[in-house]
């Protein structure tokens, strides 16, 4: 075989290859970007706004970071809640600040709204489930985690987008492998103070404390800000 | 030769492997980007950007026949005038993932560009809300030199709407581009209206800015996964004043000449038939979907679509905002247009009682020279088209005959009748409450 003839071979050989990737390639995106509904996670019933129990694959904040940061800014953060809500009160962790507040105040309404949940169907696919509270109704939505690690929203029937049918819902979300999961308590208190605490695995992460002639208060990890 | 070949191949392989954007920004948005915004919904922002074919310029339209709810409205606005003027185009994930939803997505390079963008759009429909918006933009303070075109109003979740801010007028009067939700039968213009919303339905339910409600502006790029407090120019001045003053006290804090007792009048009549117009599309779109899809009872989800409570909520408080203008006017002896004095006396022949007390004496008013907004509407049961005034509907509203259910025919939703008795489930409350 001359030099010519082979190095043509290669450049075919690679051309084939190439091409077969490509027809792959586009193939893949055919199959991901269609609006299906999804029909293979199956999975008991669960009541309606379920409060769902950590399950060991919910990823919480890594320790080590969040106690270094909480270490280096605690002194500037407890200043400014001091300063925001008087001298009782001091910063160690959002939910020690809420467990303060709440001690402090009586309450007089409080809604706990599950906003978002990540889980794994059992076919093993990424799944996102979303509920919207708006006056009176619930609005449910669902969508597939794409491999860019954003949401791809699935069309459901009519009967399952407001106020869903538990256990209609059931056939769509695995509560049983639920690895991420956001929400929302909403507290008033009987002085019309409001607190907000967005929970993320069981976590505190945002804590919002307005009072309505005072300061506000508002708190993402470890970081403060009174205004 | 071989050269060639390997030419031809490594630009076969950029073609097939590069990622495309769904559009290739060129610049990052900046507080001069805001003022350019500003001028772009002033110019080019209308209720028809979605229903005209062609453009000015004779190219056809490729936003035509995409249908959007309020806060679809909203995200389109400035989806678009970043797709046209090359500026990164950033959002949260409202799922939960610290990720942001960009113009970079390539998900759909496959695809040529206009149909990359219309997909794209198409995707942020069915991913953002009313309630993903409060994580994407921040509230203002209530200054002259902050509010300006391309912010947006949003109300507290209870009453779950958002509008965009086309433009303000020197008389502090803003001209409002949104929509409602949305069906397929829907008409594809969006709705508009030259007033500020009732602030005590902004706020409805949650004046504190954890009910995120008011004018808010789009967090800058640099802060847009950081919280709204984070934000500079965040500010929690809407929340100190009452919401019955929100409204009240914008016009005055925006307004930089007088607006004549004549062109307010004008206006507000031109808002209080813009409504009753939009009304009488819903209420035909409602009977259309009925007798095409052959049903007797809505769904939850196309109740909710063709039902008209916070409609019939808006009409009520535009009647009444009128009729206040009118009563001062009258007081100040200010109406020179006879024309028009007749007009709104026949809407409005007691003004100096309350509505319901005028309502009272008020008798079925028939069509005349001193009707205004003339609408018609089918009577099923009688098989013949019926026509109405601004003021006999007016009459009908206060005394709360109009039904906002969609399940009813339509001289039930204009309120010729009343509903006997309902067969057919219903969602939320559709009791029209208005303070005078």
């Amino acid at each position: 075989m001359t030099k010519k003839t082979k190095s043509n071979k290669t450049i075919i050989v690679v051309a084939i290859a190439l091409l077969s990737m490509a027809v792959f390639f586009f193939l893949e995106i055919k199959k991901t970007d269609s609006l299906a509904p999804l029909h293979s996670s199956v999975s008991k019933p669960s009541p309606y706004r379920p409060v769902i129990k950590q399950t060991p694959d919910m990823k919480a904040p890594a320790p080590n970071q969040t106690a270094e940061k909480k270490h280096s800014s605690s002194e500037v953060m407890g200043r400014i809640v001091a300063r925001c809500l008087g001298s009782d009160f001091h910063f160690e962790t959002l939910t020690e600040l809420k467990k303060q507040i709440l001690a402090k105040e009586s309450i007089k309404s409080e809604t706990k709204d599950l906003e978002n949940i990540h889980f794994l169907t059992k076919d093993h696919l990424k799944m996102r489930a979303q509920w919207i509270y708006d006056g009176d109704r619930t609005e449910f939505r669902l969508f597939k985690e794409m491999e860019d690690g954003l949401p791809d929203p699935i069309a459901l029937p009519s009967e399952l987008k407001y106020n869903p049918d538990p256990t209609s819902l059931a056939s769509y979300v695995n509560y049983d492998n639920i690895y991420w999961q956001q929400s929302i308590s909403t507290l008033k208190t009987v002085l019309e103070n409001t607190l907000v605490i967005n929970i993320v695995n069981s976590e505190v992460q945002n804590l919002e404390y307005y009072t309505p002639n005072g300061p506000s208060l508002h708190c993402q990890i470890n970081e403060c800000l009174c205004k | 030769m071989k050269r060639f070949y390997l030419i031809t191949i490594l630009f076969l392989v950029n073609a097939l492997f590069s990622k495309a954007e769904v559009w290739k920004s060129e610049k990052f948005w900046t507080s001069e980007t805001d003022k350019e915004f500003s001028v772009w919904m002033i110019q080019e922002w209308r209720k028809d950007f979605f229903s005209k074919k062609t453009l000015n310029d004779g190219r056809p339209n490729i936003f035509y026949g995409l249908r959007l709810d309020c806060a679809d409205t909203v995200y389109s606005s400035k989806i678009i005038f970043s797709y046209y003027h090359k500026y990164h185009f950033a959002i949260n994930d409202p799922t939960g993932s610290k990720k942001l939803i960009t113009n970079e997505m390539n998900r759909w390079d496959h695809l040529p560009e206009p149909q990359r963008i219309t997909t794209f759009l198409r995707f942020i429909y069915n991913t953002v809300s009313t309630k993903s918006l409060p994580n994407d933009t921040y509230p203002v303070a209530l200054s002259p030199q902050v509010i300006s075109p391309g912010m947006l109003i949003l109300t507290t979740k209870k009453n779950h709407h958002s509008w965009t801010i086309k433009n303000i007028f020197d008389t502090g009067i803003p001209h409002l581009i949104f929509n409602s939700t949305v069906g397929a039968y829907s008409s594809l213009n969006l709705q508009e209206r030259k007033s500020w919303p009732n602030g005590e339905w902004v706020f409805e339910g949650d004046n504190s800015p954890s009910g995120s409600a008011g004018i808010r502006n789009w967090k800058p790029q640099a802060f847009i996964s950081e919280p709204s407090w984070k934000v500079p120019g965040y500010s929690e001045d809407q929340y100190k004043t009452k919401p019955s003053q929100w409204k009240k006290n914008l016009e005055t804090l925006l307004k930089q000449k007088e607006e004549s007792t004549n062109a307010k009048l004008q206006r507000l009549l031109e808002n209080v038939c813009s409504d009753i117009k939009q009304r009488n599309e819903a209420v035909r779109e409602a009977s259309q979907f009925i007798l095409d899809n052959k049903v007797k009872c809505l769904s939850e989800a196309d109740f909710d679509t063709y039902s008209t409570p916070s409609r019939d909520k808006r009409l009520a408080d535009e009647f009444i905002a009128l009729r206040q203008a009118y009563r001062e006017a009258l007081t100040n002896q200010d109406i020179k247009d006879q024309k028009l004095s007749s007009a709104l006396g026949k809407i409005f022949p007691a003004p100096d009682q309350t509505i319901s007390e005028e309502n009272k004496i008020q008798s079925p008013l028939p069509l005349d020279e001193n009707s205004l907004c003339i609408a018609k509407y089918h009577s099923y049961k009688e098989g013949l088209d019926k026509t109405i005034d601004m003021a006999e509907l007016k009459r009908r509203l206060f005394n709360k005959a109009l039904s906002s259910n969609p399940n009813d025919a339509e001289e039930v939703r204009f309120g010729e009748k009343r509903a006997s008795s309902h067969s057919c489930p219903s969602w939320g409350s559709l009791e029209l409450i208005w303070n005078d």
